[in-house]
């Protein structure tokens, strides 16, 4: 698993002179089982160039890399392995051939992908001794914590945010895992803020970023931000008072531009001006007509600011925002028309002034502070403004973690926060570990692997047969990352959705996204408990007339973890209902072993705990035994000289 | 270097759209300001060794106007060890002009020249042009004279050097003043109401600093590699000799002045082993760079050349040590 041929080939000697300094401050021992093990590093930005950076230069040769991305000129300011020249290319391989020059023989395997596609499951993540985050979103960073649980590879996970950075090591069992402490939810606004009631200048970016998705973007029902034809302003037909925008029309006439401007500024806003018990504390927001604006003075009040200017920082005008719309909006469209649906993106300029004009329009018309095209760049793309210097901190104190799990002394691991100026004398502030959450539906107990044909097996079968029959769930919502899957219940869906959800159903489970080594989170609002299941693709559970013997056909196990396969028959089960919630209940293996199976048939909830506890018995022994704690000089503790 | 950010002229951004582009996220997070800066700033850096190759790389990457490298060195295969610039095509040619292409390569933006001189030879006068000194302090009294030098004439000092898994920075800009930004956020404002507050510190010199009485300091709450330092400088300024761990007459001398040490600041002898064990690992590993140490204190150190050139952001005073068996990185302020 570890092994590699460089760590004994003929330039030994040449690689150990190379590594003078490390072997002398490090040990020959542990430098030989820094070249011995095997480690996986996920995304190659500005965490990963600098870590790539630094475990070739403390002796590491065997390292994968994978990352999805290119590289970008915003890049450059601190991913110091990427040139101009290498504008839109591979990250991964480019920072591969980058740090091989530090190190010719170093076995480095560069993948150009997604770390959530298929490839990389658990069965991939087995191989390493070792994973490092190097990430900047928070579903890749769950999804690698949960295969790395699966997996039970130790985990170093990451992440800066200008000058404060931060860093620590998860491990099955032993650790807090990314997900025992729930992160915090993006920021979302109330549908009616944003459509209606805007307030601030980020109310009226979402917006703008809508009206993109909803002019440019992928036909989506949900995006409800305007209706193009709509042109009732006031009353409803029952009451029969309906006012009607007769100039919407006429506008249509004229242009798409003049069409899209007349909607989104004049007659949806008349119609919410409209309406009266709105605006009794504030002012309402008015109506623009288009033909009134060249009237108008640009009344672009530049406040004095004692600081110099980048040409994006000036905020424009009212008349300066119609004309960007309005220039914008007509070469999106033929964007649009030529290429197909866009996805909007903060780079891409044209969709940026889309949005920067939107925005603005909507603000003054609301009464909002306009904000520059640089202020909605950061807004709208959500940008965390990264730079070298932290990213190199943490790339270095990666590296000291993962040199002591390498050495077999996960106890000197530490959680480690870079700050922005010191507290109580102090730059880096570093704690234990904290154990794991025992109420973690990720890293606990609460960890199923599902194996079954995943090109039979139908949504419906899955939901209903073995989440509701077999684990007990009542109303089951499935989420892939950030992605709602499948959602139980029929109070809040409307007609259309449940009819949508009933011909989901019928689709194969590889056609819907739930193919081999997906790993599915199911939620239950009722029972206020949630699990991760792991999809395992098999063909078929034994032989025809094996199963023929048997009550039921076998089309599925349960098992507790991804790695044991204890057979588990699947029959009706009478005392299912019972074991959810003391599975939720419960914070100790031993706990759970109190629920009595029924006499003649096991509960899947005793197999699988079963199972779990095998399971993590066998593990924790590997860990023993694994590189790194065979120390041959005897000593048990660190392998370098400390003080105090 | 003019006190530009303390003026009462009105800033002019002289960043092209192509700087504006490729420094987005600094700017993003100093502001326009500390970038005009950095675009002027000229930085001198003396001995480059790994340690600096990682505060190199730091400095040219955030787009500063200038570098000059003065380093003799000849590159031997130890050399190497984690430095960012060197290959072994560098081996036997002298360090300083081995560097400058890699460092170019960086970011074409940043000029960067080499100036054949012994570090001996170099005066005050010298120093003038740069807008800071970046100083590798192996020797600690090359540390002491430079910092007399930058003193004189007002310009910011840092000197650092890392020993295998320790490393440290100290930083000297004698008075030294910046504006920093506060956001306020009013309960019933949407938009946070912006404050400038004007901060001055005094820094004391290498001299004062290193001669600290260790009775002033509280052991328990204070880092040990602080008493290993002035251990190390004291030997340094009565031997002017680099301590060798081979050598027993400066082992013995070692351990006198810790004696002293602790007979002069009334702390029981006891306390000796303790502080010999640290003086004797600096000693010992004096010479070994290693990457994790080397990222993180050249991290550090990088981000604080940075600070120190915008002005606009709080500075560390004036000793910082970084210990990477714990992972700790401690100022500690010497007065």
């Amino acid at each position: 698993m570890t092994g590699n041929s460089n760590s004994n080939g003929g330039d030994n000697s040449n690689q150990n002179e190379r590594f003078s300094h490390l072997i002398e401050t490090l040990g020959l021992n542990l430098f030989q089982k820094i070249q011995k093990a095997k480690i996986l590093v996920v995304g190659a930005g500005g965490i990963g160039c600098e870590l790539l950076k630094n475990l070739i230069l403390s002796g590491f040769i065997n390292i994968e890399i994978i990352d999805l991305d290119t590289i970008d000129l915003s890049n450059l300011n601190r991913q110091f392995l990427f040139r101009k020249h290498h504008i839109g290319m591979s990250k991964s391989k480019i920072a591969r051939e980058a740090v091989l020059k530090y190190n010719p023989s170093a076995n480095i395997v560069a993948h150009h992908g997604d770390i959530k596609s298929q490839e990389f499951g658990p069965q991939y993540f087995k191989q390493f001794d070792l994973v490092m985050n190097a990430l900047d979103n928070l579903s890749a960073r769950r999804h690698v914590n949960r295969v790395c649980l699966s997996a039970d590879v130790p985990l170093v996970e990451s992440g800066t945010a200008g000058y404060l950075g931060q860093l620590t090591v998860i491990k099955k069992g032993d650790t807090e895992c990314f997900e025992c402490v729930p992160t915090e939810a993006p920021k979302q606004f109330a549908v009616c803020t944003i459509r209606s009631n805007p307030s601030a200048p980020i109310h009226c970016i979402v917006w703008a970023k809508m009206l993109f998705g909803r002019l440019f973007g992928v036909a989506d029902d949900s995006n409800a931000v305007t209706d193009m034809d709509d042109n009732i302003v006031e009353g409803t037909e029952e009451q029969n008072n309906i006012v009607r925008d007769l100039q919407l029309a006429v506008e249509k006439d004229k242009g798409y531009g003049q069409w899209v401007y007349h909607k989104v500024f004049y007659t949806d806003i008349d119609r919410l001006a409209r309406m009266k018990e709105m605006w009794k504390e504030k002012k309402p927001p008015q109506p623009r007509l288009l033909a009134d604006i060249d009237q108008e003075l640009d009344n672009n009040t530049a406040e004095h600011i004692n600081t110099a200017q980048l040409k994006d920082q000036k905020v424009w005008g009212f008349k300066e925002n119609v004309r960007v719309f309005l220039e914008t909006l007509a070469q999106l469209k033929q964007r649009f028309e030529k290429d197909g649906a866009l996805s909007w993106d903060k780079d891409d300029d044209m969709a940026l002034n889309f949005v920067v004009s939107a925005s603005n329009i909507r603000s003054h018309i609301f009464g909002i502070t306009t904000k520059s095209k640089f202020d909605v760049k950061s807004m709208a793309g959500n940008i965390i403004p990264a730079i070298a210097t932290t990213n190199a901190v943490i790339g270095g104190l990666i590296v000291m973690n993962a040199i002591n799990i390498i050495d077999g002394r996960l106890k000197d691991c530490k959680s480690i926060f870079l700050i922005e100026q010191p507290s109580n004398k102090r730059m880096l502030l570093v704690s234990e570990i904290p154990k794991p959450n025992t109420a973690c539906y990720v890293c606990q107990k609460n960890f199923i692997t599902i194996k079954l044909n995943t090109n039979t097996v139908k949504v419906g079968q899955l939901i209903h047969d073995i989440l509701k029959k077999h684990l007990a769930f009542s109303l089951p919502m499935l989420t892939v990352g950030n992605d709602l899957l499948y959602e139980s219940g029929d109070e809040d869906l409307s007609k259309e959705e449940i009819r949508a959800r009933d011909a989901l159903e019928q689709k194969v489970l590889s056609s819907y996204r739930m193919g081999d080594n997906v790993i599915l989170a199911v939620e239950d609002y009722l029972q206020d408990f949630k699990v991760s299941i792991l999809i395992n693709h098999v063909e078929s559970f034994g032989t025809e007339e094996e199963n023929k013997k048997k009550e039921h056909e076998k089309w599925f196990e349960i098992v507790g973890t991804a790695t044991a396969a204890a057979p588990f028959q699947t029959q009706p089960i009478q005392s299912i209902t019972t074991t959810a919630t003391a599975y939720n209940a419960v914070t100790d293996i031993d706990d759970l072993e109190i629920i009595e199976p029924t006499p003649t048939t096991p509960t899947p909830t005793t197999t699988t705990t079963t199972t779990t506890t095998t399971t993590s018995g066998k593990k924790r022994k590997e860990i023993e035994s694994a590189p790194g704690s065979e120390d041959s000089d005897g000593s048990k503790k660190q392998k370098y000289e400390t003080i105090e | 270097m003019t006190n530009d950010s303390l003026g009462a002229k009105e800033p002019v951004n002289q960043l092209t759209d192509y700087e504006a582009a490729l420094y987005d996220r600094g700017i993003r997070l100093w502001g326009v300001d500390a970038q005009n800066r950095l675009r002027q700033a000229k930085v001198l850096f003396i001995g480059i060794n790994s340690l600096m190759s990682e505060i190199i790389k730091n400095t040219v990457l955030a787009g500063i106007d200038s570098i000059t490298l003065i380093d003799n060195h000849i590159v031997t295969i130890q050399d190497l060890s984690c430095h960012l610039f060197l290959t072994h095509d560098s081996i036997g040619k002298k360090r300083a002009d081995e560097s400058v292409q890699s460092i170019t390569e960086l970011n074409p933006l940043v000029k960067v020249h080499v100036v054949d001189k012994e570090i001996e030879s170099i005066d005050k006068e010298f120093l003038q042009a740069y807008t800071i000194v970046c100083l590798n302090a192996f020797d600690l009294n090359l540390v002491s004279k430079f910092d007399t030098f930058c003193r004189e004439i007002n310009i910011p000092l840092i000197a650092t050097h890392s020993f295998g898994l320790y490393g440290f920075f100290f930083s000297d800009l004698s008075d030294f003043e910046y504006i920093k930004k506060t956001e306020k956020k009013e309960k019933d404002q949407e938009e946070p109401v912006i404050e400038y507050v004007n901060h001055k510190v005094s820094f004391p010199s290498f001299e004062t600093a290193m001669n600290i009485q260790w009775s002033k300091t509280n052991p328990r709450r204070t880092s040990p590699l602080l008493y290993a330092l002035t251990v190390l400088y004291q030997f340094e300024q009565s031997t002017k000799s680099i301590p060798s761990i081979e050598n027993p007459s400066h082992l013995s001398k070692i351990l006198e002045i810790i004696d002293g040490k602790l007979s002069a600041s009334q702390m029981p002898s006891s306390e000796q082993e303790k502080y010999l064990h640290i003086t004797n690992l600096l000693i010992k590993h004096q010479n070994h760079e290693i990457a994790p140490t080397c990222a993180v204190l050249g991290g550090i150190v990088g981000a604080e050349i940075i600070k120190i050139i915008s002005k606009n952001n709080h500075v560390l005073n004036n000793i910082f040590f970084y210990d990477n068996t714990k992972g700790t990185g401690v100022v500690e302020t010497m007065n």
